[in-house]
């Protein structure tokens, strides 16, 4: 396997699984940014390859670009024959979601999304538990993907509009989207989204927070603000909290924390529960291999990023506006 | 595949029997207590044969290795003819009652090619192996002061547990688990001083300890004849430059409210929010030091001088007065 790109923020972190995973040699990484790809071979002890190079010698990629160009980064590896995971959201338009869709279809590879959250124990044990029926039949649903704004500016692009695509709501709405739809099954069919900016350096949205409802019915609301204090204490939160006829479920995905007090660096979190990551790359090497769409399909990414794109639109019509799909 | 055998039908062998039955390469091929436990394998290990002599079990099943999840008074005389037939033994802790009894297993392991692991499955549980890990790679700079604390409610349980002439209290039964921790993380214990109190059938026991590198702890543990209160377990590790800080009661990544819950309590009584449990993980690096002769994850030596620092709690609470763990050796 392979990075596309090492623009990423997830960048270090697959680059160290995919060096660690049973039964994967990471053969190296590409970048339209010859000297970030290049530091970031060195930091990761592997090779760095021209993009067209580097898929040759693959079969499957991780797409780790900025927002804005992964289908490109997708029409590459697709056109090669090489199966793709891809970062979120899948595209910043629907026309490219579709586009990268198609593409994969059309070259029969597999095409799979960075959607860890259906690999976090508890998440799987809410969805259990909905499968068996313990809260009924559903109503409400509420979650939290807040961040801290300061792993923004990591990257240098993940604020700014031309390589993101957008701010809070272009990052932070697909992973809990991706949750409901994972555990429950139903869409989005409506969003209502209240965007606001409160640091002033900013050109995009930090204030993500969004009115749905969904196919069965129910009400869903979810905060995908950066709105996290510097000195918060975590990266930020994944939180799910699903209310139905028979009951309740309750999901806190990064709960597992150690508190920490460093002097002169605060105080933050350090996490002890298993690394949802860990599931996401083991079911895409899976997936390849028996031949099946991974937990988090392409047609999963293109539903997730209408209702991102959805999200846009409301906000500009300053109405609820209807997914389409 | 690897033949085990557990000895033993309560809690432990509970949690044992159903993890071997997860994992590949394994079978639980015997089970013996001596109450003849039918009913405990047909639930948890339907294809063990059942005894109830561990002896007779040991000279009729053909083994690679036995689990003894016995009281700690029993340790001992099941495991030192296990070692003498060759057999790898996984121990719960704590390893023996004594320190005559711990010697008498390591004797007999010294002479055997058998190797005898100590079940001191604190190491296999995440939060404890992560702070372990900040405190070795500095993050609070010296440990200076360090407490626990380790609650274990009950309602009914087997006699044995209140018996110290069989398991030693809470401070042999249940502080032990801190005290590997405390060792293993920040090193060895200089001395103890503990206290206890025992009413109806509660018991509490409060231990300070210091360590040989100056640090000083405080243990506290709790058996609290009180089904109302929830299992507990914290931690604060207070260096020089930073603290760590655990409660379980924090933690709650997934909670389910449900009017279609039957209250009947689940088949495994174990149910930690992870991959891999501490326990399986436990089990799995057992077995594999059985099936490859790897060296053990935690070596009878830690077994031994863990009971130790227990056995100097539970003098220092007879005598009233600190208990230098060098000085214990009965």
């Amino acid at each position: 396997m392979g990075l596309l790109s090492t623009a990423h923020v997830h960048t270090g972190g697959f680059a160290s699984r995919l060096s660690a995973a049973e039964g994967v040699e990471f053969v190296g990484v590409t970048d339209d940014d010859a000297e970030r790809g290049r530091e970031a071979a060195t930091e990761h002890d592997t090779e760095f390859y021209e993009p067209s190079e580097l898929v040759e010698r693959v079969d499957a990629v991780i797409v780790s670009s900025t927002n804005t160009t992964h289908r490109r980064w997708v029409e590459l590896a697709a056109d090669t024959g090489v199966h793709i995971l891809c970062e979120k959201p899948l595209a910043t338009n629907v026309a490219d979601a579709r586009a990268i869709v198609d593409a994969c279809d059309e070259a029969d590879v597999q095409l799979g999304l960075c959607m860890p959250l259906p690999f976090s124990v508890p998440a799987r044990r809410a969805k259990a538990a909905y499968d068996a029926g313990e809260i009924g039949d559903l109503r409400v649903a509420v979650g939290t993907n807040r961040a801290w704004l300061r792993d923004r500016h990591l990257t240098g692009w993940s604020a700014d509009p031309e390589h993101a695509g957008g701010g809070a709501a272009m990052d932070h709405t697909v992973h809990i989207v991706n949750l409901v739809r994972w555990i429950t099954g139903e869409e989005v069919v409506e969003v209502f989204a209240e965007l606001s900016t409160m640091h002033d350096e900013l050109t995009v949205e930090d204030v993500n927070v969004l009115s749905m409802e969904l196919s069965g019915g129910s009400v869903f609301t979810l905060d995908g603000s950066w709105d996290r204090p510097d000195d918060w204490d975590y990266w930020g939160d994944a939180t799910l909290n699903l209310i139905g006829t028979e009951g309740e479920i309750s999901v806190d995905c990064f709960d597992q924390t150690l508190k920490r007090t460093r002097e002169g660096a605060g105080v933050d979190g350090v996490y002890w529960g298993s690394i949802p990551d860990d599931g996401l790359l083991r079911d895409f090497i899976d997936a390849i291999e028996n031949d099946r769409p991974p937990l988090t399909s392409g047609d999963d990414g293109f539903r997730e990023a209408a209702v991102v794109c959805a999200v846009y639109e409301s906000n500009e019509r300053d109405e609820p506006v209807a997914v389409e799909y | 595949m690897e033949r085990i055998a557990i000895l033993g039908r309560g809690f432990m062998a509970t949690v044992h029997a159903l993890r071997y039955a997860e994992m590949d390469g394994v079978e639980v091929v015997a089970v013996a207590s001596p109450s003849h436990p039918t009913e405990f394998a047909d639930k948890y290990a339907d294809a063990a044969v059942v005894y109830d002599d561990a002896l007779e079990l040991y000279d009729t099943e053909s083994l690679d290795a036995v689990d003894v999840c016995t009281p700690t008074h029993t340790h001992r005389e099941l495991v030192l003819p296990a070692v003498e037939r060759g057999l790898d033994v996984l121990c719960e802790k704590p390893l023996g009652r004594t320190m005559a009894d711990a010697r008498a297993i390591a004797d007999a392991a010294a002479d055997s090619d058998a190797t005898v692991v100590p079940g001191h499955t604190i190491r296999f549980f995440p939060q404890y192996a992560k702070a372990r890990e900040r405190v070795r790679v500095g993050d609070i700079g010296s440990p200076g002061n360090i407490r626990t604390l380790r609650q274990s409610p009950f309602e009914e349980r087997s006699d044995w547990f209140a018996d110290d002439v069989k398991s030693g209290g809470v401070l042999l039964d249940l502080a032990i688990h801190d005290f590997d921790f405390l060792r293993w993380t920040i090193g060895e214990i200089e001395r103890v001083f503990a206290r206890r109190r025992r009413w109806d059938a509660h018991e509490y026991a409060l231990a300070t300890v210091r360590f040989e590198n100056g640090a000083v702890g405080h243990v506290d543990a709790r058996w609290p004849r009180r089904p109302d209160l929830p299992f507990a377990t914290r931690f604060e590790i207070a260096g020089d430059e930073g603290l760590l800080e655990f409660d379980s009661e924090d933690v709650n990544p997934i909670d389910i409210v449900s009017t279609t819950a039957t209250g009947e309590p689940d088949r495994d009584p174990i149910d930690e929010p992870l991959v891999k449990d501490p326990y399986l993980r436990e089990l799995e690096a057992f077995v594999d030091c059985v099936r490859t002769g790897s060296e053990p994850p935690i070596t009878l030596e830690d077994g031994i001088e863990t009971l130790r620092v227990a056995l100097a709690a539970l003098e220092s609470a007879e005598r009233g007065e600190p208990v230098a763990v060098a000085e214990v050796t009965a």
